[in-house]
């Protein structure tokens, strides 16, 4: 990392130092830390150097932190200053962060202390800022950790969360932003993957709770050790951008429906069944409720029994008595064309009438609730009716034929508006040519009419060359002809190129495209044409057979679908890239439907589970033979599907593909199509074996350190009372040997002394004296006892250094260990393990080298094999296999390497499940007993951290060997 | 040469501990004790001794430093400390004021014999 930072700490309570510093040192800083107690006072001790970042604690109860602040400034100004502050202290420091380079971490959240500093470091540069501030997107660094804030953000982000300033922005936890958590989550996923993410588009919550669309890009920020420090990321508000997305899919599919649509006018139907398709089509295409054609008939008809034949003023009044509005189909919530009062409408009588009498050619409304011109307002109302559209069908240039109206429940958009215009005018046109085949046959005047102010290119080809013979205006434009005489030059194929894009030949594909117009009245198909400058362009032509004046002769509407095809390509395009998306995401993703059928199965499930995914699309997900805990995925897609909510499954057992036992995480979602329908559920799953694995070195390591510090914190008070009690009990022991001495010679004197009777009394008292406290018994023990004690003291003494020595939490980084003597230690903490079943043979090597390693991890792996060795020695005791066990560790010298033998004459290990053993979560010890991980965590220990080996040789009934190889030499780790 | 040692711990049953081996090993040697480091640097302006034996942790002001005042104030006394920590920290911050570093629990006979060997090497 670099030079060593120098950190000022300005702590509030004692301990903070010492809680901050272990912290530090915890996430890899490489730092020195200058303790100053008061405000300002001792600060001139520390003015050189100039520390590189200040830490300041302040817990907001106690302690108002702003005049640090400014006094730090002042000494230093150009030092970046870390707050580290309490909760309910937002306050203040959203003030202090106003007023300078003040950056916080919440104590509670020290984790974030390292991404803090070097974010201040990186800021300290100036560019940052700048940049950040005169971006017109939001820009960010959050931190990892849970929960998770902003630690910087411009003012753009604040805006588009909907906050006033950037303080109050970083004050909530960033998933507060979030519609769905569940996005966060997927964001961190996909970024802890790849290590960014592009153009993620998620749904955010403002301030307000409105929500917006956000286009994430992202990227990871990683320390040297390849750890997440914080996340670096801009995000561009898409709502509107979407929206028109979303806009532009729905008219395009709309356009199709009514391509498609317009094609079945080509069947030799009636105009009423025509008529029908077109209102069930709007009705269907724009969720109408209802649609209705109405078609003008010449001729009094009220004496045929018209309703409105006696008004003569008011709605329905008959303006011109020698037309009528006649309802000719009807689609929707309404579907007779007779005997109401809408089935025979006077011309020019209020709203239809108006429309088709010219008066109003259309007529569109989103308020039918109120507005004037709609006639029954509290039917609308009741209905739930919003909108109404109503469009006069009418040539260019010719007479109205008549009026499509619609009702709707939802507005109608500009865009809708323009679609329902243009199929107006298409079905006037195929109005007019119906009538005009029915009444107005031979007047060629009317379709030259028709034919010339028609939007669409209308052209005419004629047999037996089949050369166009005619072009209109739009025809023209279409081709860049620059007049009918100039077109009508060209055949078909001749303005096209040689081949289509289905690889035909375009002249003898053209040829057969006519033949089955002229057979079969009309076909439409797909075309590429060239325009007469040489440019291709894709066309949807319909042929249509025409009979005329005895003539029979092609007509060819042609539409330029550049637009269609270029919009239809995005699509695809983006189908493509989810798909891409879908198969490059390291998670596993099963989409199956709601019947039960697996309808995704992306390369990660492949992989994970060994299944390729076209031997299981399409059957059912429990035939599948995904070797996982079904009663659990069963639980949760039931929740899921009942519910209709997500599910998260943790820790979820399954076989790998390679026969090991493993950890999924699972969250199981409910796909909903259109709103609320059930359309099946997506499985999402993450392999967690292995980070399972590494937090529970994490938390074995952890526990080891709690553990360590509490030794060394109770080694001095025991230490101390241990060291009176030996002074004393060596003080007893010393005396008592003069004491002793005393007593024996006292005694011989008694026995030597004459009887005489004066002294008789005095000897019987000393004599029975000595008998009552049985003082040969005392003379024999009492040394003994001292002894005794004395080495209970040392043992006590010996235990609590070995406690501390095997817990002693490192520094981090491998250090030159001596083997024998933490091998010591780990066989003295562990005594009351193995101390009733088993004796434990040291056999050490007196000469081997200091090996580098992270003593307290190998200490860890070195119990493990003791605490293994004693459960199979018991195991073999309890089935009288053995009297007595025995467990030996050896050390020696091999070559480059230093080895560790761990056997014990316990039960062994059955061969089917030696290879497993060292597999996370294999476990054959009772539930309670074993995690199952710790040959698991050892392996990863000796192999992964130290690159040395770990093997097992075991005889069933005799015994197993472990052997841990480490290399002497420190192999030189690629700095990246 | 007679050795005379102040022995300097919060633990007034280990100073009684310590004292009472002394008076029965070690008549030959004249010993004070005291509790506090204040008490320390009056006893040492008013008398003479080989040796300082000081606890590592005190209340209020740990032995360590007592014995880097004692290191300025009285630069020919031996500076023993005594502690029931074992860790390197420790040990370096003390390598530079102290003379030698002992881990309780020991024996006192050991500390006697560590100050004559430091009087006379």
């Amino acid at each position: 990392m670099g030079k060593k930072l120098l950190l000022l700490l300005r702590p509030d309570l004692n301990g903070d130092d010492r809680l901050i510093s272990d912290q530090l040192r915890l996430d890899g800083l490489d730092f020195d830390l200058r303790t100053v107690f008061t405000n300002d006072g001792s600060l001139l001790a520390f003015t050189q150097p100039v520390p590189d970042i200040i830490l300041i604690v302040c817990h907001p109860a106690l302690v108002d932190g702003s005049p640090v602040v400014s006094t730090m400034h002042e000494k230093y100004p150009d030092t970046p200053v870390i707050l580290i502050t309490g909760a309910g202290g937002e306050g203040k420091v959203a003030e202090m962060v106003k007023n300078g380079d003040v950056y916080f971490v919440f104590e509670d959240n020290l984790a974030s202390l390292v991404p803090a500093i070097h974010l201040a470091l990186k800021e300290k540069e100036g560019l940052y800022h700048l940049l950040v501030d005169n971006l017109p997107i939001g820009v960010f660094s959050s931190s990892f950790t849970i929960p998770a804030y902003f630690l910087q953000a411009n003012m753009a982000l604040a805006k588009i969360n909907g906050f006033d300033s950037v303080e109050e922005l970083i004050r909530f936890p960033l998933t507060d932003r979030y519609v769905d958590t569940a996005d966060r989550t997927s964001l961190i996923e996909e970024i802890l993957i790849h290590g960014f993410i592009k153009g993620r588009e998620i749904r955010f919550k403002k301030k307000d709770g409105a929500v917006f669309w956000g286009a994430v890009t992202a990227a990871a920020h990683r320390n040297a050790e390849g750890k997440i420090d914080w996340i670096d990321g801009i995000v561009e508000e898409v709502t509107g951008r979407r929206q028109a997305d979303q806009e532009r899919e729905r008219t395009l599919y709309r356009q199709k429906q009514i391509d498609i649509l317009l094609q079945s006018f080509l069947m030799p139907t009636s105009l009423e069944q025509k008529l029908n398709v077109v209102t069930d089509g709007i009705v269907r295409i724009f969720d109408a409720d209802f649609c209705r054609v109405w078609l003008n008939f010449p001729g009094d008809r009220c004496d045929l029994g018209c309703i409105h034949v006696h008004k003569r003023d008011e709605a329905h009044v008959c303006r011109q008595r020698d037309l009528c509005l006649h309802l000719l189909s009807s689609s929707g919530r309404y579907t007779h064309i007779n005997g109401s009062v809408h089935s025979r409408v006077p011309f020019g009588c209020y709203k239809i009438g108006l429309i088709a009498s010219g008066e109003d050619r259309k007529f569109i409304t989103n308020e039918v609730g109120t507005d004037p011109f709609i006639h029954n307002h509290a039917w609308a109302r009741e209905l739930g009716l919003v909108s109404f559209a109503g469009y006069q069908l009418r040539i260019p240039d010719g007479q109205a034929l008549g009026v499509l109206a619609l009702f709707s429940r939802n507005n109608i958009t500009p865009v809708e508006d323009a679609m329902l215009e243009g199929l107006s005018n298409t079905v006037a046109m195929v109005v007019q040519l119906s009538q005009g085949l029915d009444q107005l046959k031979n007047s060629e005047e009317k379709y030259r009419g028709l034919f010339e102010s028609s939007r669409d290119a209308i052209m005419t080809l004629e047999p037996p060359s089949w050369q166009f013979t005619s072009g209109n205006t739009a025809t023209l434009a279409m081709f860049r002809a620059t007049s009918v005489e100039d077109f009508i030059t060209h055949e078909p194929w001749s303005l096209s190129p040689e081949f289509q894009p289905d690889g035909r030949n375009s002249a003898e594909k053209a040829g057969e495209m006519i033949r089955i117009a002229m057979e079969e009245g009309s076909h439409y198909f797909e075309w590429t044409h060239t325009r007469i400058d040489g440019q291709d362009f894709p066309a949807s032509v319909l042929l249509t057979r025409v009979e005329l004046s005895g003539k029979t002769f092609l007509q060819a509407t042609v539409r330029d679908i550049t637009e269609r095809m270029h919009a239809q390509m995005e699509l695809r395009k983006k189908n493509e890239e989810v798909d891409l998306l879908l198969k490059s995401i390291g998670s596993v993703i099963i989409g199956i439907s709601i019947q039960d059928r697996v309808t995704h199965w992306n390369p990660f499930a492949e992989e994970l589970f060994g299944i390729r995914e076209h031997e299981i699309l399409n059957r059912k997900l429990t035939e599948c033979g995904i070797a996982w805990d079904w009663k659990r995925v069963y639980e949760g897609i039931t929740i899921c599907i009942t519910q209709t909510k997500t599910v998260r499954l943790d820790d979820v057992k399954y076989i790998r593909q390679d026969g090991k036992d493993g950890l999924l995480g699972l969250t199981i979602n409910p796909l909903q199509r259109g709103g609320d329908t059930l359309a099946g559920f997506i499985i999402l799953g993450r392999d967690l074996t292995e980070r399972r694995v590494m937090e529970n070195q994490l938390l074995q390591s952890r526990k080891l350190e709690a553990i360590g510090q509490l030794a060394a914190g109770v080694a001095h008070e025991i230490n101390s009372p241990l060291q009176y009690v030996g002074d004393n009990l060596r003080f007893i022991s010393g005396s008592l040997t003069g004491i002793i001495d005393f007593l024996n010679r006292l005694v011989s004197s008694v026995q030597r002394v004459p009887h005489c009777v004066s002294n008789r009394k005095i000897m019987t008292t000393i004599v029975d004296g000595m008998k009552d406290i049985d003082i040969e018994y005392l003379v024999a023990e009492l040394p003994k006892a001292a002894d005794q004690a004395l080495d209970g003291v040392l043992r006590v003494s010996k235990i609590v250094q070995s406690m501390k020595a095997f817990a002693h939490p490192g520094t981090g980084l491998k250090t030159l260990t001596n083997l024998n003597n933490s091998i010591e230690n780990t066989a003295m903490v562990s005594r009351n393990e193995w101390k009733y079943d088993c004796e434990l043979e040291l056999d050490l090597d007196p000469q081997l080298p200091p090996v580098p390693c992270f003593e307290a991890e190998l200490n860890q792996v070195v119990l493990n094999l003791i605490v293994n060795a004693v459960d199979a020695v018991k195991e073999a005791k309890e089935k009288a296999s053995i009297d007595k066990g025995v467990i030996c560790i050896r050390t020696r010298k091999k070559g480059p390497y230093v080895v560790i033998e761990v056997s014990d004459n316990g039960t062994g290990i059955p061969e089917s499940i030696q290879d497993k053993i060292f597999d996370p979560f294999f476990t054959t010890k009772g539930v309670g007993k074993g995690t199952g991980q710790g040959l698991a965590i050892s392996y990863k220990i000796i192999v992964d951290k130290h690159g040395g080996t770990l093997d097992c040789k075991s005889e069933p009934g005799k015994g197993s060997l472990f052997i841990i190889k480490l290399p002497l030499a420190e192999e030189k780790k690629e700095i990246i | 040469m007679s050795l005379s040692i102040l022995f300097v711990d919060d633990d007034a049953l280990l100073l009684e501990g310590i004292a009472r081996v002394l008076k029965t090993s070690r008549r030959d040697i004249t010993f004070e004790l005291c509790q506090g480091m204040d008490e320390a640097m009056q006893m040492l302006k008013h008398m003479t001794f080989t040796a300082v034996v000081a606890d590592y942790r005190m209340p209020g002001r740990d032995g360590l430093q007592l014995l880097a005042a004692v290191k300025t104030a009285y630069p020919g006394i031996k500076r023993i400390l005594l502690t029931g920590q074992s860790e390197a920290e420790v040990f370096q911050e003390a390598s530079a004021i102290v003379d030698r570093y002992i881990a309780k629990p020991c024996e006192v006979l050991d500390i006697i014999d560590e100050v004559e060997k430091l009087i006379m090497p």
